[in-house]
């Protein structure tokens, strides 16, 4: 049984990684070879040549098509040799990689590792803030994490940690206080939506030093506090966060919109592409360093390192196994756990997926 | 995946094996190599553990024909028997027993068989007289690789490889390539792969060589040939050369070239390379420069690909992934699928063995 829930868009690679140069990334498990055609339009196919399988990324990209450094076999882009330079020239029976269901949206390259008839565009997670740069300044970044995708998802829907890991940066009274409460879902009817609810106080080193610099300078008093978290299968994570002066509406505060992709990568590591979108200090580069300084440091200095602990302290074993001791915080979390485990024995039992998840 | 462990396999070219001790894993198993100075020198092979408290016995000593452990003083005779023990009341603990592995040196190198030792019969490691031969003079290395030996035997047996990977290291021919490769089979199972280009520039590799040989200067309208022969279970002998086109081959120029391939984990493989002339036999700087583009062609060329290829493979089965095949790989899949089939046939044995055993055991 696959442990990944593979008919799902997900996040391959931010759109200015992908050029005419020839990329190599794996996705669960799969070594994946991206690249753009001469018209621009991007390419994923198996990185693994289908003679003796050689990984292709080390060959040459010639016009739309790649040539494998081993023999020298050549592939175009819909994953059929086209080309055998050795001998009498014959294409051999069977030269044949896998493709990939893409698409391009946001600055971002989504891909499909499923079946890729069931690969439907309008089941794009919606990130298009990122590129609305009259409304946002977008900040944005990649991890690669070594803990397992469901572990970064966790954390990603837990209020509880930030009071801990990021003891210097997000912790607060009201998000110390904070509950989560689970919203009907809107459109999607797999997505799983929450809000946490928290009691008004002063907020934490980071949206202080925000509102100050929005404020001239004046420190924020007792502030209301909001977290609007959706999940989309299978990695995607979106938040709206924000302050506002206690009792005022939303719009009087400041809010930012973060996305947080996450892809497996193999069982133990993963992808992590996350973007913060604000719409204040538009066309500031030097509060758009501090932004990226400030995720950094929290994602990568503080999160990762725990998520990797976890990973190493519970190897390969199955969570629920392990029997977690869960809070009223892990709300979110669990209901996603289990929304997802729903949907991979739902794929594991479909012959089709079956299939395809072998290409 | 198994191996073929009734069957001999390199361990060391003759010369790595001195006075000292010399470890080297083979199948997986880490093995300790001496010479019996009482017994005209012969090599003993034992396990490199010591059955008392398991500490290698490479950091050990030879003392007076006996091999001491560093890690309480036992020692062992080449019989793998535990004869001293220094400790205490001197006692020899029971179950005190080395095992030993057989050996034989031929061939300048010595092999060893990892099997069963009533199985062992030195009659059946093939001939490649020109390491051993006044006429011959083979210049020979050792390398590491770091890819499953498999994938080495393949690339070995494969001509299709060297206009990619090796297009300016001088050994790719244009009419060789163009040519078909064709397998036959000795009796004894070895299998013949052979390639022939026909009347167009050799390599250029050969043109120092065939001045060297006292032909002068080399004509575009040559013969070449480039044939293999590969025996169980990773052995391959190479007979690659020129000629004039339309003269016979004796007339022409031939390396003789043995690949010794031997597994050292799953991942890793130890590589004994020779190639042997019948010209310039006493040129020192024709055997460096040999040397050096020999290793230049395994090391920065086949091996990064190999390693890359291991790397993108991990421990997938290469049939479960349906490999698409070229003409050229007639010869590779032969000598898999021959190999596949003496490891079944083997396994087969040991558990037909294996039960024979325990129904014996449960009826006495």
């Amino acid at each position: 049984m696959s442990a990944y829930l593979k008919n799902a868009w997900y996040a391959a690679a931010w759109s200015q990684e992908i050029g005419r140069q020839l990329l190599k990334r794996v996705i669960m498990d799969e070594s994946i070879l991206f690249y753009r055609k001469e018209d621009g339009t991007a390419v994923a196919v198996s990185n693994r040549c289908a003679h003796r399988f050689a990984p292709l990324h080390l060959g040459k990209l010639e016009g739309d098509t790649v040539s494998c450094p081993y023999h020298g076999l050549r592939y175009d882009s819909s994953g059929k040799c086209v080309f055998n330079p050795n001998g009498d020239q014959r294409v051999p029976v069977g030269a044949r990689i896998r493709t990939y269901a893409l698409a391009e949206r946001s600055g971002m390259l989504w891909i499909w590792p499923g079946d890729a008839d069931r690969a439907d565009t309008a089941l794009l997670p919606d990130i298009s803030y990122l590129e609305d740069r009259t409304r946002y300044a977008p900040v944005t970044g990649y991890l690669n994490v070594r803990s397992n995708y469901r572990f970064i998802l966790d954390n990603l829907l837990d209020n509880a940690h930030l009071n801990t890991v990021h003891h210097d940066t997000l912790s607060c009274e009201p998000f110390r206080r904070g509950v989560p409460h689970l919203k009907p879902s809107a459109g999607n009817a797999n997505e799983i939506l929450t809000s946490l609810i928290c009691p008004p106080g002063l907020p934490g080193a980071i949206w202080s030093q925000i509102w100050a610099a929005e404020h001239d300078g004046v420190a924020p008093g007792s502030m209301d506090h909001w977290v609007e978290l959706s999940w989309e299968p299978g990695g995607t994570c979106l938040q709206e966060t924000g302050i506002t002066p206690e009792g005022r509406p939303r719009s009087e505060g400041i809010a930012t919109l973060n996305c947080h992709l996450v892809t497996p990568e193999t069982g133990q590591t993963s992808h992590y592409f996350w973007g913060i979108a604000r719409p204040f200090q538009l066309n500031n580069p030097e509060f758009d360093e501090q932004m990226k300084f400030g995720a950094n440091y929290a994602f990568q200095h503080q999160d990762e390192p725990m998520l990797e602990a976890i990973q190493k302290e519970s190897g390969a074993q199955d969570f629920w196994k392990m029997r977690p001791a869960l809070t009223v915080e892990d709300v979110t979390l669990s209901k996603v756990r289990r929304r997802m485990d729903e949907l991979i024995r739902a794929e594991n039992a479909t012959p089709a997926a079956a299939t395809s998840s072998t290409g | 995946m198994a191996y073929l462990r009734n069957a001999w396999y390199v361990a060391a070219w003759s010369n790595e094996i001195g006075d000292g001790l010399l470890s080297r894993t083979i199948l997986g198993e880490s093995i300790v190599f001496f010479r019996d100075k009482q017994n005209d020198g012969r090599v003993i092979a034992a396990r490199n553990l010591c059955p008392h408290r398991f500490a290698p016995l490479d950091r050990g000593k030879l003392i007076d024909g006996t091999l001491e452990c560093a890690y309480h003083g036992l020692r062992f005779n080449t019989q793998g028997k535990c004869v001293f023990n220094p400790d205490g009341d001197g006692r020899l603990p029971a179950g005190a027993k080395l095992t030993i592995f057989p050996v034989v040196e031929r061939w300048k190198a010595a092999w060893i068989w990892m099997g069963d030792p009533a199985k062992a019969d030195a009659s059946t490691i093939p001939d490649y007289p020109f390491l051993d031969t006044p006429e011959w003079h083979p210049v020979c290395g050792l390398l590491k690789m770091r890819t499953n030996y498999r994938y080495a035997i393949d690339n070995l047996l494969d001509v299709a490889h060297v206009r990619m990977v090796h297009p300016t290291s001088g050994i790719y021919c244009e009419s060789l390539s163009k040519g078909k490769t064709e397998i036959n089979r000795d009796p004894n199972g070895a299998i013949w792969v052979k390639r022939l280009g026909v009347n167009g520039a050799p390599p250029p590799l050969f043109a120092g060589m065939w001045q060297a040989a006292g032909f002068g200067e080399l004509s575009t309208h040559m013969d070449h040939w480039a044939d293999a022969r590969w025996d169980a279970p990773s052995l391959i002998l190479n007979h690659v050369g020129i000629a004039v086109h339309g003269q016979p081959r004796e007339a022409g120029l031939e390396l003789r070239n043995t690949h010794f391939v031997t597994p050292e984990t799953e991942t890793t493989t130890l590589y004994f390379w020779s190639t042997s002339r019948t010209f310039a036999l006493d040129d020192t700087d024709l055997d460096r420069s040999v040397h050096s583009g020999t290793e230049h062609l395994f090391v920065d060329e086949d091996e990064v690909m190999l390693n890359a290829v291991q790397e993108a493979m991990g421990d997938r089965d290469f049939w479960a992934l349906k490999p698409a095949l070229l003409q050229a790989d007639i010869g590779p899949v032969a000598a898999r699928r021959a190999l596949d089939k003496l490891i079944a046939d083997e396994q087969r044995e040991v558990q037909i063995a294996t039960k024979a055993a325990i129904s014996e055991t449960v009826s006495t």
